[in-house]
């Protein structure tokens, strides 16, 4: 593999020579060799347990550069390269309509950046070394800017681009920081420093110094994978973006933050309480507030931005109650924590994505991502529908599928904690439990939401009543992770092992095969199976009982008005979410324009409604930091006035400065 | 297997014997007891007419909904002495989201057929049922505490009475169970069962549009509801006794009575909130939840 | 025993946060005031005749039965039945409130498990400290002065659950401490109700700013 990476590298230079179809298909062929290897690599770690190791690039600044996969990176491997598959299989007839206006260079453009994308990350979960690490994570972020801006025609869009671009370069900041600290106290610059690393047992604001340290960390990965105070880029970014980049992104690209907060936490001497404490409650907020902010969305890929926040919320959950199963002396408990939180990446790359994919399809046909103007669409997209359907009882966490798989798993981890008496971790864990209810019930609240108003009902607006299935590539990129999402939801049991022996080594003295839970996976599995066997038996023993009464079809009751227009008749996106917003008045702000009548106005003139929903915590809490931060940047911008004798005034002026200070001995 | 059995032969009595209740304490002479399933025979016989703005979603979700019930129902354990048919770690978990599959296919269908009645019912639903999810939950995970066990049939086995903490649980949790399956099924405080405004509905409006056999399934699936708490809550209040067998069978058909007869006696008495403090008195039972878990907590720690 | 009545306690507290009744506010306050003396009687440990006779006295007569019953007429004469006015319907106070009950109560079980003195007994004190802080936050989100009054005997209640809390019997001192407290207030509620609704026709508690003698 060390010769095919690089060689890869290179090839992909030559995109920017073919035409715009055969571009495409040259940059699939190197795609394909670049799954091919690293997946067989990758497959090879996971069966046979040991840890594949290769030396890429010899004296690479101080340490050769090693590319090594072990099970955590073999997982995630996978994990990377169905979505890009999904998601380039996706591209092509997607980016289609845009060939009319865009020029070629874009499209080459585009996909050079997919196959830089696809081949950077790979690194990151392959390379430990910071210094390799630091620089294909800096390559990731520039390659997925790239892709957001697709179509730079939009000023909102580049907007949203800078705007990625710069949070992702205060994370990268932070990361550095953090390397720097590893270096510092144990003289490794990799992740493997961090296990060599001692504390001083000093107490800062009543908190252990290993909490500082890994707050570097948490914010650096926690903007990539979007936690709570981290998160603005992503409701923005991901609607700017195209289709398929948003569903790579979402599944995938987020889940690169995960991996290295994964890695800083197994790597970790020895956890203690404030970190755990701090990563339930800030996953737990996280969770609510994504979700909730959802609700309140009419914009469709707004809506699954914030899902996205919420579900590493609950994979932030995962993770906090597997460290506070460590600091507690509670292994099982831990155990069960990680397995969730590492089964709900690989469920979530998945149901993301499909969703996404779902949207894009919505968008492509109709032209407009506003909920509030779609409807009906099941009878004329009825396979989108379909796909959507399925990614929306998934992320539900609803059985039969797979999203219940995981949270069972977390669910276990925090109902283990009460089996031993005592009263701190149980009073943490019902946190937990409060928040993983809250966050189910919300996400199901989202979910008839968001499928009701796009999907059934009546078209709300002429374009929503004609628009059409999609192409049969861009279906099948929606059948494969859907086959995927079944397939886990069935036979949960070899996931759960394929889980387990990513995470044996931590955890070298539980037996995972024989724990209770195998039987529990187990019998989930069997019942998912009954469920949909009984279902089909059911619908067609319905079938057959309808077929000897009389079926007739009629207009939906509307209370016996003559003409009433069913379109207007319906629930909008808005009243559907009325009552919760009612209730969460104190974190959104309703913009709604007011209408009055006036007193001699009989038969009243047709007027407009406009009303959306904005973010309170956002605007109070950072909005404001931004805005004096930029009014501070624009008193400094006095200096670039653009003519070319300022610019070389400033180094004259800084070569003085530097003789005068050399001259006086102060440098 | 056998409260699976109880519970299906409680079903058969279980509207009815509610509508009685209510007819007897507002001084009418009442249908019989057996009405119900005159009406839901009646529908069976019935042909169906279905809208035309609604799809397969419309079709699919009477059926998703009683078979999710009638697979809850195998959950159910009888006292300690048999396990549920289907029993594993954790079993409680895919009992209450096998109900949130059920529901989740409801609150669709009632979106399918695109008027605003249903959608009204349906944004109500989806409220109500999310603010409840916590009862059921801390219920559960009381029960986790105090017997260490995370099986439905091994929490009834393995209860000792001799903790005092065994019955604050027996007393708030059947309260708590009382108004979870009084929420669930959109009975008043929250729903008046009986009411001709469609306004005002939750549950009947989500159904408004379903006819003839959907709608059988309906009728059933909400006597099966109600039979499945009634055995919920005669397991807890069997924890307090050890009793030989025909005689725990008889209280179990007994309190299933008893419960059936109490919410006919709350619905008469009870006049139905606005429907703005609907949602504060649901999270007051979930509130309640909470507060009992935490003073199991604490018993438990000897505090 | 005692738990099960400490945790009915609580529940009435989570149902004072919802309520908008004036007859369901003083039959929670008579509830408390008959679990109060439940609570009493199976908790303490050391209790002489005249102790359970004068707690009897004290919750069951007059916190149980007695001020609800005054209440009660007060009410009826004023003809006061709701403490919210109308549009306060759009506020949802209670569900703020029932989350802000739950909250206070996990809080004071962290902190008093911080404490880690093996002499008081959490589960009354937390309950305590809820009652108290719920009490003062009704006071501060209500206008009307029976809501005032109401929430201050809840206040008394609270502070008899923390007697409880600390120790095995229940002073003298501080029984009289809170038998005068209750003549105090209900003695305002009197004066007020009888001279001043008669020059001002209201009973909120804006009304007071503008008295001058």
């Amino acid at each position: 593999m060390a010769a095919i990476i690089p060689a890869l590298f290179i090839l992909s230079w030559f995109t920017f020579l073919f035409s715009n179809k055969l571009a495409y298909w040259f940059v699939f062929l190197l795609e394909l060799a670049l799954w091919f290897t690293t997946s067989y690599f990758a497959l090879m770690v996971l069966s046979s347990g040991v840890n594949y190791q290769e030396i890429l690039i010899q004296n690479f600044y101080f340490n050769p550069l090693v590319l090594k996969i072990d099970k955590l990176s073999a997982l995630f491997i996978l994990v990377i390269n169905f979505t890009c598959f999904t998601s380039y299989l996706y591209a092509r007839k997607y980016l289609e309509p845009y060939q009319t206006h865009k020029a070629k260079f874009s499209f080459l453009l585009h996909y050079f950046n997919f196959f830089m994308l696809n081949i950077t990350m790979l690194l990151v979960v392959m390379v430990q070394e910071a210094m390799g690490f630091l620089l294909v994570w800096e390559l990731m972020s520039l390659s997925a800017f790239m892709l957001v801006i697709f179509e730079s025609e939009k000023p909102e869009v580049i907007k949203a681009g800078i705007k990625y671009l710069v949070q992702m370069h205060v994370g990268y900041f932070f990361i550095i920081a953090g390397f720097v600290f590893v270096y510092g106290n144990s003289g490794d610059f990799s992740f493997e420093g961090i296990k060599a690393m001692t504390f001083s047992s000093a107490y800062v604001l009543g908190i252990p110094n290993s909490f500082w340290f890994f707050l570097l960390f948490f914010i650096g990965f926690g903007v990539k994978a979007g936690f709570f105070p981290l998160h603005s880029w992503l409701p923005i970014a991901h609607p700017a973006a195209p289709s398929h980049i948003s569903g790579l992104m979402s599944g995938v690209m987020i889940k690169m933050g995960i991996y290295g907060l994964i890695r800083v936490l197994f790597n970790f001497p020895d956890l203690n309480l404030s970190i755990g404490l701090f990563m339930l409650s800030i996953s737990i907020f996280t969770g609510i507030f994504g979700v909730m902010s959802a609700i309140v969305q009419h914009d469709l890929k707004k809506l699954l931005a914030y899902h996205s926040i919420e579900n590493i919320g609950i994979i932030g959950i995962g993770m906090g109650v597997g460290v506070l199963g460590t600091v507690y002396h509670q292994p099982l408990v831990s155990a069960l924590g990680w397995a969730g939180a590492l089964l709900h990446v690989v469920n979530h790359s998945l149901f993301k994505s499909l969703l996404f994919y779902s949207a894009g399809s919505v968008y492509i046909k109709t032209h407009t991502r506003d909920i509030n103007n779609l409807g009906g669409l099941i009878k004329k997209m009825p396979f989108t529908a379909f796909a959507f359907l399925i990614g929306a009882i998934a992320i539900s966490g609803i059985p039969p599928f797979n999203g219940f798989i995981s949270e069972f798993l977390i669910y276990n981890g925090l109902f283990n904690s009460f089996k031993e008496v005592s009263l701190e971790l149980p009073l943490l864990m019902l946190f937990g439990i409060l928040g993983l209810a809250l966050i189910g019930g919300l996400a199901l609240f989202c979910f008839t939401k968001a499928f009701g108003m796009v999907f059934l009902g009546t078209a709300r607006t002429p374009q929503a009543a004609h628009a059409t299935e999609v192409a049969p590539s861009m279906r099948l990129a929606k059948l494969l992770p859907i086959f995927w999402i079944v397939i886990i939801g069935l036979l949960p049991l070899y996931f759960y092992q394929l889980i387990t022996s990513v995470i044996q080594e931590k955890f070298p003295e539980i037996a995972f095969k024989n724990l209770p839970i195998t039987n529990s996976l187990h019998w989930i599995g069997l019942l998912a199976m009954i469920l949909i066997v009984l279902f089909i038996v059911f619908y067609a023993f319905r079938k057959l009982i309808l077929k000897s009464k009389q079926v007739s079809l009629g207009a939906t009751w509307g209370c016996g008005y003559q003409f009433a227009n069913p379109a207007t008749n319906q629930y909008t996106a808005t009243s559907f979410a009325a009552n919760f917003a009612r209730i969460a008045k104190p974190l959104f702000i309703d913009h709604s324009d007011n209408i009055s009548y006036g007193e001699t106005e009989i038969f009243p003139i047709p007027r407009t409604f406009k009303t959306h929903t904005e973010d309170k915590i956002e605007n109070t809490a950072i909005m404001p930091i931004a805005n004096t931060l930029i009014i501070w940047v624009k008193k400094l911008a006095v200096l670039q006035t653009g003519k070319i004798q300022d610019y070389i005034m400033y180094p004259l002026f800084f070569i003085i400065l530097i003789v005068l200070l050399t001259i006086t001995n102060i440098i | 297997m056998l409260s699976s059995i109880l519970i299906l032969i409680c079903a058969i009595v279980f509207p009815g014997l509610i509508a009685v209740t209510k007819a007897k304490f507002s001084g009418r002479r009442g249908p019989s007891v057996w009405q119900p399933w005159y009406d839901i025979f009646r529908l069976l016989k019935k042909g169906s007419i279905f809208s035309t703005t609604t799809s397969i979603i419309f079709q699919v979700a009477p059926v998703i909904n009683i078979l999710v019930l009638i697979i809850a129902a195998l959950f159910i354990p009888f006292t300690n002495k048999y396990a549920g048919f289907i029993h594993f770690e954790g079993d409680f978990l895919l009992f209450i989201y096998l109900l949130a599959l059920g529901k989740f296919f409801i609150i669709i269908s009632a979106l399918d057929v695109g008027s605003g009645f249903e959608g009204m019912g349906a944004n109500r639903e989806a409220l109500f049922s999310m603010l409840i999810e916590p009862a059921i939950f801390m219920i559960m995970a009381a029960l986790v505490l105090l017997t260490g066990q995370s099986s439905l049939a091994e929490m009834f086995t393995t209860f000792n009475l001799d903790s005092s903490s065994s019955i604050l649980f027996v007393v708030l949790s059947c309260y708590i169970l009382l108004q979870f399956s009084l929420i669930e099924s959109s009975r008043l405080p929250i729903d008046d069962p009986k009411t001709h405004l469609e306004l005002t509905m939750i549950h009947e409006v989500m159904v408004l549009d379903n006819s003839g056999f959907d709608m059988a399934l309906v009728g059933i699936g909400n006597a099966l509801k109600f039979s499945i708490f009634g055995g919920i809550i005669a397991n807890v209040v069997l924890i307090l006794w050890e009793l030989p067998l025909w005689q725990e069978v008889l209280i179990f058909i007994l309190i299933e009575i008893i419960f059936a007869i109490t919410i006919g006696v709350l619905e008469s008495f009870r006049a139905r909130l606005k429907m703005i403090y609907n949602s504060q008195f649901v999270l007051t039972i979930s509130g309640i939840a909470v507060v009992m878990f935490l003073m199991i907590l604490l018993l438990e720690n000897h505090l | 025993m005692d738990s099960l009545f400490i945790l009915l306690f609580a529940v009435s507290i989570l149902y004072f946060s919802i309520s908008v009744n004036i007859k369901r506010y003083i039959f929670l306050l008579g509830f408390q005031g008959i679990l109060l003396f439940l609570i009493a009687l199976i908790g303490l440990d050391e209790l002489s005749y005249f102790n359970i006779g004068f707690i009897a006295v004290e919750t069951l007569v007059f916190k149980g039965i007695l001020i609800p019953v005054y209440l009660l007429n007060i009410s009826k004469r004023n003809k006061i039945t709701n403490i919210n006015n109308f549009k306060n319907h759009r506020k949802m106070k209670g569900f703020y409130l029932i989350i802000a009950t739950i909250s206070v109560f996990i809080i004071t079980i962290i902190l008093g498990n911080l404490l880690k003195n093996d002499f008081i007994k959490i589960k009354y004190l937390s309950t305590a400290i809820t009652a108290v802080i719920m009490g003062l936050i009704f006071i501060v989100i209500n206008k009307t002065i029976t809501i005032h009054i109401i929430s201050f005997i809840v206040i008394e209640n609270g502070v008899f659950l923390m007697a409880l809390a600390v120790g095995n019997e229940m002073p003298f001192l501080i029984n009289t401490a809170i038998l005068l407290d209750l003549f105090v207030s209900v003695l305002v509620l009197g004066i007020f109700f009888n001279k001043l609704t008669y020059h001002f026709h209201d009973d909120s508690s804006d009304v007071l700013s503008s008295l001058k003698d």
